[in-house]
C-alpha cells in the first residue's frame, strides 16, 4: 500500500510499451506441444515449405535443410503435413 | 495584435501559432467553425499542416491517437455528441500517454436533443485522465490552448489536454482578442520531439500492448495518476512562463473579490463572467461575497479550493450540469476538498443554466439570498435555479 | 511496379515474426502476420484490431521486430489514416498495415474502412477471415457461411446453424475504386505478390487473407493449409482481385472439387444432411459461375 503523494513518478518507464523488439524469445512455447517433428534431412529437396508454413517460425534454413528451434515449437504438425517427400514426422513428446 | 473575432475562431488561432501539424475532424454545432477557420488557412497558404475530414468523432480521434503515436504534433475539435461517441477514445489517447489537444464547445447532451450550452459533456471527461480547463472568456481559449500544448508535452506530464468553450456563448459571439506573436510562440513552445512514443523503422515499437499481468496494470495506473498530479505544479510554471511574456496571469483557480468575503459562488467557465457582475453589485450593497472560479477541473485543485473556501460560512456551488440522482457535478467534488479542513462552510448546490438556459445577475442575487437562508438553517440544499 | 517473388526460392529469408505468442498451435492468422511481414519488409507498422492476435504481444514480451500499435477493435483503419498521414508529414519510411479480424472488419469497422477506402490514405488492410467472433470463442458474424454452426448459430430442434448469407466485403471494397483481393495461405506467392503490388501503388488496399480458424472450425491442427487449398480448389474461397473496378480471377482450378470435401473436414459443417450440402452446393455453383462472367465482360 502507498500514499499518493508517495508513487515515484519513472518517466517514460511508466508509458505503457515494450521498446525491446523481438523479446518473446524468453517465452517457452514449446513447453505446450504433445508431438515434435523428426525431419530425415536426406529426403529433404530443400523446397523451403516447411519453413515458410511453419507459423512460428520454429524452423532455421540452413545449407543442409531445415533446423527445427524445438524452443517454440507447439506441435501443430503443418510441417508433417505440407512436406511433398514426407520426410518431416511428428512423434509423440516424451515426458 | 489585437483582433476582433469568435471564441471558435480564438481556438484555430491557437491550432496555427503552436504549429500544429495533424489535424483530423469532424463537423457539429458549435465548433465547425474552428475547422472551416484551419481549412481556409491551409487553403490559402497561411498554414502548414495536414487537415484530413474523417467520418466520425470516433475515427478523428482514433487517427489523432495515430498520428501522436507516430510522432506527430495534434489538435482536433468537437463537441457534446461527438465528445460522447469518441469517450471509448478518450480512455486510449491518455492510457497510451499522448499529448494531443483538443477544444470541446460545450453543448447539452441529447436527449432531449438541443444545440445550446451546458457542461455535461465536458464533465463527462472527468474519469478519462485528460487534464481538463474551462475558459471564460476568449482571451482565455487562445492562451490556454496555446499553454496546453506546453503542459501536456511536458515530460513530466504526457497527458492528452481539453479546453472548454461555452458553445455559442463563447464559441460564437465576438470579443476584442491579443494574438500574440509567432515568434514569441515558437520560442514559447519548441517542436514537439517525443522520447517517448514514435514510431522509427530502426528502433520498433510495440505501443497499445496487452497487460493482463494485474501488478502491471496497476503500475502503469498509478504512473498516469501521479503525471495528473505532476500536472498541478507543471500547470502553474507555464502560466508563470506566459505571465512573463504576455502579462495576462492564468492559475488552476481565480479568486475575485474574496478578501473579507463570508460567501462564495464557485462556478465554472463562461457565466462567472455574469456572476463577477453580480458579485460586484452585492458587494457595493454590502453583501461580504466572492466568487471562486475553477479553471482546472483535471488536476482538480483539492488544496487551493480547501484554502480558499473553509473559513466561510456558506458556498453557493453554480453547477451548469446535472448528474441525475446525485445533483450537481461540481458540488460533491467541492464538498470532499472540504471535508477534512477544522472549519466548514455549509455548501449548497445550484443546478442553473441547463441547455443554454440564460443566467442572470438577478438569479445569482436570488442564489445568494438562499445560501444565506441554508446558512441560518445549518444545512445546504440542492436546488434546481 | 513491385519486386515480384517468382518462386519460394526467392521469398525473403528476414523474418520480422518470430515464436513465443501465446496464439494457438499452428495459427493460420499468425501465419499470415509472418507472411504479410516477410513480403512487406523493415519498416512496417502493424495497427492491429482486437482480436485474436492483439494477444500476439502481451506485456512485457513481443515475437514482432516491427512497430505495432493497438487501438480498439473498430478503428484499425482510422488509426492508421492517422499514422500514414504522420510519417507523411515528419517525413518518415514506412508502409502501414491493418491487420484486423472478420468481425473487426466486416461488421463493427466497416465505416472507417470505408471512410479510409474513400479518402485514399495509404494504407493496406489485411483482413484474417476466420469468419466468426474467433476470440471471443466463435460466434457469428456477418462473414459466417450458410449453415454454419457457431455458438450463436448453433444447430439444434428448431435450427439448422446460420441462415442468414454472408456479406461480400471484397465487393464492397472494390466499389470504392480501391485495390481489393482474396488471398489464401495455400497460395503464398500470390498472396505477398499482391502485398507487394498494394506496397508500391502507395493507394488504399484490401486484402482478405482465409484464415482457417482450428477451434473455431474444428480440424486437426496439422491439416491447416490443406483446408485452405480445399476452400480454393471447391470455389468455397475463389482466389481473384479487383482492380480500376475490373475482376481479374487468379487461380481457376482445372477440377473443381465437390464442396462437400472441404465441409467434411470440419466440426462446424458436421450437422449437415446430404440435403444440405446440395443447396450449399448451389450456391457455390451460382457465384462462380457469376464471378466467371463478372470477369467476362468486365464487371464489378
Amino acid at each position: 500500500m502507498i500514499e499518493e503523494e508517495n508513487i515515484r513518478y519513472e518517466g517514460n518507464k511508466g508509458v505503457p510499451l515494450i521498446r525491446e523488439a523481438g523479446n518473446a524469445v524468453k517465452v517457452h512455447t514449446g513447453l505446450w506441444r504433445t508431438k515434435r517433428p523428426t525431419i530425415e534431412l536426406d529426403k529433404c529437396i530443400k523446397c523451403k515449405l516447411c519453413y515458410l508454413y511453419c507459423p512460428v517460425t520454429a524452423y532455421r534454413w540452413t545449407k543442409k535443410g531445415p533446423v527445427c528451434d524445438y524452443y517454440f515449437c507447439k506441435g501443430c504438425g503443418i510441417c508433417e503435413e505440407e512436406c511433398p517427400v514426407k520426410a518431416i514426422t511428428m512423434v509423440k513428446e516424451e515426458k | 495584435m489585437r483582433e476582433f473575432f469568435t471564441g471558435n475562431e480564438a481556438a484555430a488561432w491557437a491550432a496555427r501559432l503552436a504549429r500544429a501539424q495533424y489535424i483530423p475532424c469532424y463537423p457539429i454545432t458549435p465548433q465547425t467553425e474552428i475547422i472551416e477557420t484551419l481549412a481556409q488557412w491551409l487553403a490559402d497558404g497561411l498554414m502548414d499542416a495536414d487537415f484530413c475530414s474523417m467520418d466520425s468523432e470516433h475515427s478523428v480521434l482514433s487517427a489523432a491517437i495515430g498520428a501522436s503515436a507516430a510522432g506527430a504534433r495534434v489538435f482536433t475539435a468537437t463537441s457534446s455528441q461527438g465528445l460522447e461517441l469518441m469517450h471509448e477514445m478518450l480512455y486510449i489517447a491518455s492510457g497510451l500517454r499522448l499529448p494531443i489537444v483538443m477544444a470541446n464547445c460545450s453543448r447539452g447532451l441529447s436527449a432531449p436533443i438541443t444545440l445550446l450550452p451546458d457542461h455535461n459533456d465536458y464533465l463527462s471527461v472527468r474519469d478519462t485522465g485528460w487534464i481538463m480547463m474551462n475558459a471564460q472568456n476568449n482571451q482565455e481559449v487562445l492562451d490556454s490552448m496555446v499553454m496546453a500544448f506546453k503542459i501536456s508535452e511536458d515530460k513530466n506530464v504526457l497527458l492528452p489536454s481539453l479546453v472548454n468553450l461555452d458553445g455559442f456563448i463563447l464559441s460564437y459571439t465576438m470579443e476584442p482578442t491579443i494574438v500574440p506573436e509567432q515568434s514569441m510562440v515558437d520560442k514559447f513552445l519548441p517542436p514537439y520531439r517525443p522520447t517517448h512514443a514514435f514510431f522509427d523503422p530502426e528502433r520498433p515499437m510495440v505501443q497499445g500492448v496487452a497487460v493482463l499481468n494485474p501488478d502491471d496494470y496497476t503500475y502503469f495506473r498509478k504512473q498516469l495518476h501521479k503525471a495528473q498530479l505532476n500536472a498541478k505544479e507543471v500547470i502553474e510554471r507555464v502560466c508563470g512562463e506566459w505571465k512573463k511574456l504576455t502579462g495576462r496571469h492564468y492559475g488552476l483557480v481565480e479568486e475575485f473579490m474574496m478578501e473579507g468575503a463570508d460567501m462564495a459562488l464557485v462556478i465554472q467557465g463562461s457565466i462567472s463572467t455574469t456572476a463577477k457582475e453580480a458579485v460586484k453589485d452585492m458587494r457595493k450593497k454590502g453583501t461580504k461575497i466572492g466568487l471562486l472560479r475553477i479553471r482546472v477541473f483535471r488536476p482538480f485543485p483539492k488544496q487551493e479550493i480547501a484554502k480558499s473556501l473553509s473559513k466561510l460560512d456558506g458556498v453557493a456551488v453554480v453547477d451548469k450540469n446535472l448528474a441525475p440522482g446525485l445533483g450537481g457535478i461540481a458540488h460533491p467534488e467541492i464538498k470532499e476538498c472540504l471535508y477534512d479542513a477544522k472549519e466548514r462552510p455549509i455548501v449548497s448546490s445550484f443546478v442553473a443554466g441547463l441547455g443554454g438556459k440564460p443566467e442572470s445577475v438577478k438569479q445569482f442575487a436570488e442564489i445568494t439570498d438562499a445560501l444565506k437562508k441554508d446558512i441560518k438553517d445549518k444545512r445546504g440544499r440542492i436546488r434546481f435555479v | 511496379m513491385y519486386k515480384e517473388i517468382k518462386s519460394l526460392k526467392d521469398v525473403p529469408e528476414q523474418d520480422f515474426l518470430i515464436g513465443g505468442s501465446p496464439t494457438c498451435s499452428g495459427c493460420p492468422a499468425e501465419l499470415g502476420l509472418k507472411m504479410a511481414l516477410k513480403a512487406l519488409g523493415k519498416g512496417t507498422i502493424v495497427v492491429n484490431s482486437s482480436g485474436c492476435l492483439s494477444l500476439l504481444c502481451n506485456y512485457p514480451y513481443t515475437p514482432l521486430k516491427v512497430s505495432w500499435l493497438h487501438c480498439a477493435i473498430e478503428n484499425a483503419a482510422a488509426t492508421a489514416t492517422g499514422i500514414a498521414r504522420a510519417l507523411k508529414i515528419l517525413k518518415r519510411e514506412g508502409t502501414v498495415i491493418c491487420y484486423a479480424g472478420d468481425g473487426a472488419t466486416y461488421d463493427i469497422g466497416i465505416g472507417p474502412l470505408s471512410g479510409m477506402a474513400a479518402r485514399g490514405d495509404s494504407v493496406i488492410y489485411i483482413c484474417y477471415n476466420n469468419q466468426l467472433y474467433a476470440n471471443t470463442g466463435a460466434q457469428w458474424d456477418t462473414a459466417t457461411p450458410f449453415l454454419a454452426n457457431t455458438k450463436t448459430t448453433p444447430p439444434g430442434k428448431e435450427s439448422k446453424g446460420n441462415l442468414i448469407p454472408q456479406k461480400n466485403m471484397i465487393r464492397i471494397m472494390g466499389a470504392h475504386g480501391i485495390y481489393a483481393a482474396s488471398a489464401s495461405s495455400a497460395f503464398p506467392l500470390d498472396y505477398m505478390n499482391k502485398l507487394r503490388k498494394a506496397q508500391a501503388s502507395g493507394s488504399p488496399a484490401y486484402i482478405e487473407y482465409l484464415s482457417p480458424c482450428i477451434p473455431g472450425w474444428g480440424y486437426d491442427s496439422g491439416k491447416g493449409i490443406k483446408v485452405a487449398k480445399l476452400a480454393v480448389d471447391t470455389c468455397f474461397w475463389p482466389l481473384y482481385e479487383i482492380e480500376n473496378n475490373k475482376i481479374k480471377l487468379n487461380y481457376k482450378p482445372t477440377q473443381v472439387k465437390p464442396v462437400k470435401e472441404f465441409l467434411q473436414m470440419q466440426d462446424r459443417f458436421r450437422h449437415l444432411t446430404d440435403y444440405d450440402i446440395n443447396v450449399i452446393q448451389g450456391l457455390i455453383n451460382a457465384d462462380w459461375k457469376e464471378l466467371l462472367e463478372a470477369e467476362a465482360c468486365k464487371k464489378t
